[in-house]
């Protein structure tokens, strides 16, 4: 900052920079919009594993998932506007679109048949860079509810889930390889979710705890 | 097999938040959204689940990081629009990018002050703006397209003439981004140049879009930020 007065020789200070890594999200998106490198890699830094892992489940190729995180992320630095802190945090808006893209390139792929055999296979296991030991705590808190309410789901319900989500399927078209009326399987994606929202809502551990 | 037309959205959302329904309902589901706040309130805990099944399986030991080459090329995106962005106006030192803005913005600002003052309103604000303006001390940032001046005597003013208008149930909303969590510094309604006391001399601060009255914290969007050098 400049200072200047009549009897003082100007003092120049450089103006204090804020460690990212102790923003919160919606923060550090305003550096994006404020064209901060350095906040963008913080954004990355906490959300480009989930995005990948994610990624890399719907898609089953490593290159294909690497090219969702870089689109995501370039597509938050172009951009940052599209994401709306009102709406709710950044990770899910960030796994939303991540998906969608995902599921794009799976349909596009047309290698359906041939994935529905690997999809629950293994993937490269790898740790996450995560640093903020208060933010990790609360993600591992409520991974482990998500875990308790995905083991209380009925195996149809989640498989609904599993086949839609990480398998990028229609709910058509999960009906027709499970067999059952398409009804049925919406039906069962509104259980399983409401149930894991509820459980996560019940909790006091929804995502809106990380704004 | 295949649903009526008039199938109900909310047997439509969680098969929407998973991104397993077609064109069609997907544009009946978005409609529904702009339109229902219930909803979007319902499609947010779907996300927030999802989100939570994504952790669940990274923290049980199936997450993978990408590759270094994602970050590489991420970096590449950002480093490329900036050097094109400067080769595309002229050859120039970084910092004159946002002084040329502000300059640019000052200029415009006195034209309006004038006229403000031939008009007889805010004839008091435009002097005291005016006479800001021509102290050394003072900082002046372009903040999107609004112009904020921070006097040396610890005064903010604001003008906000060129900010896109808005609806009666919104206004925009001053931030100082000096701590960990922005602080308010007062409302900003479009279309008026307004003067703000202040305590502790911001050194960055941002412009957010808020309903009418303010907020706590910025509910965005953020329409710009700068540094008060």
């Amino acid at each position: 900052m400049l200072r200047r007065t009549p009897n003082r020789p100007q003092i120049v200070e450089e103006p204090s920079r804020i460690d990212p890594t102790t923003l919160d999200d919606p923060l550090l998106v305003l550096g994006v919009v404020n064209r901060d490198p350095a906040a963008l890699e913080e954004l990355y830094r906490r959300h480009a594993g989930f995005i990948h892992s994610m990624a890399l489940r719907v898609l089953r190729r490593a290159d294909l998932a690497a090219d969702v995180v870089q689109d995501v992320m370039c597509s938050l630095w172009d951009r940052p506007e599209r994401y709306d802190p009102e709406r709710g945090p950044l990770r899910p808006w960030l796994l939303r679109v991540a998906h969608g893209r995902a599921v794009d390139l799976v349909r596009a792929e047309a290698r359906r048949e041939a994935r529905h055999a690997a999809i629950t296979g293994d993937a490269d296991r790898a740790g996450v860079g995560l640093v903020d030991v208060e933010r990790e705590a609360l993600a591992l808190l409520r991974a482990e509810t998500v875990r308790e309410a995905v083991a209380e789901l009925r195996p149809a319900e989640r498989e609904c889930i599993e086949l839609a989500y990480f398998g990028g399927y229609t709910f058509r078209e999960v009906a027709r390889m499970i067999n059952v009326p398409e009804g049925t399987v919406k039906s069962r994606m509104r259980f399983a979710l409401d149930h894991l929202a509820r459980r996560l809502a019940n909790a006091g551990l929804t995502t809106s705890g990380d704004r | 097999m295949s649903d009526p037309p008039d199938d109900p959205i909310e047997e439509l959302l969680a098969a929407y938040a998973l991104d397993s329904v077609n064109d069609d309902e997907r544009r009946r589901v978005d409609q529904a959204l702009v339109d229902r706040g219930d909803l979007r309130d319902q499609l947010r805990s779907y996300e927030d689940a999802l989100a939570g099944w994504v952790e669940a399986d990274a923290s049980g030991g199936s997450s993978v990081e990408p590759p270094g080459s994602a970050w590489a090329a991420v970096q590449a995106h950002v480093h490329g629009e900036r050097a094109s962005n400067v080769v595309a106006v002229r050859p120039r030192r970084r910092w004159q990018g946002p002084m040329l803005m502000v300059a640019a913005a000052v200029v415009l600002l006195v034209g309006a002050g004038l006229a403000i003052n031939a008009n007889g309103r805010s004839s008091t604000v435009s002097d005291r703006l005016a006479e800001a303006l021509s102290d050394p001390r003072t900082s002046t940032t372009a903040v999107g397209d609004a112009v904020v001046v921070l006097t040396h005597s610890n005064r903010l003013i604001v003008d906000a003439r060129r900010l896109r208008a808005l609806a009666d149930s919104n206004t925009y909303q001053l931030w100082s981004l000096d701590g960990s969590s922005p602080i308010s510094l007062g409302l900003v309604p479009p279309g008026s140049v307004v003067e703000l006391e202040i305590r502790t001399r911001p050194t960055k601060v941002a412009i957010s879009q808020e309903p009418a009255g303010g907020s706590r914290t910025p509910t965005g969007p953020i329409i710009g930020s700068g540094e008060t050098l």
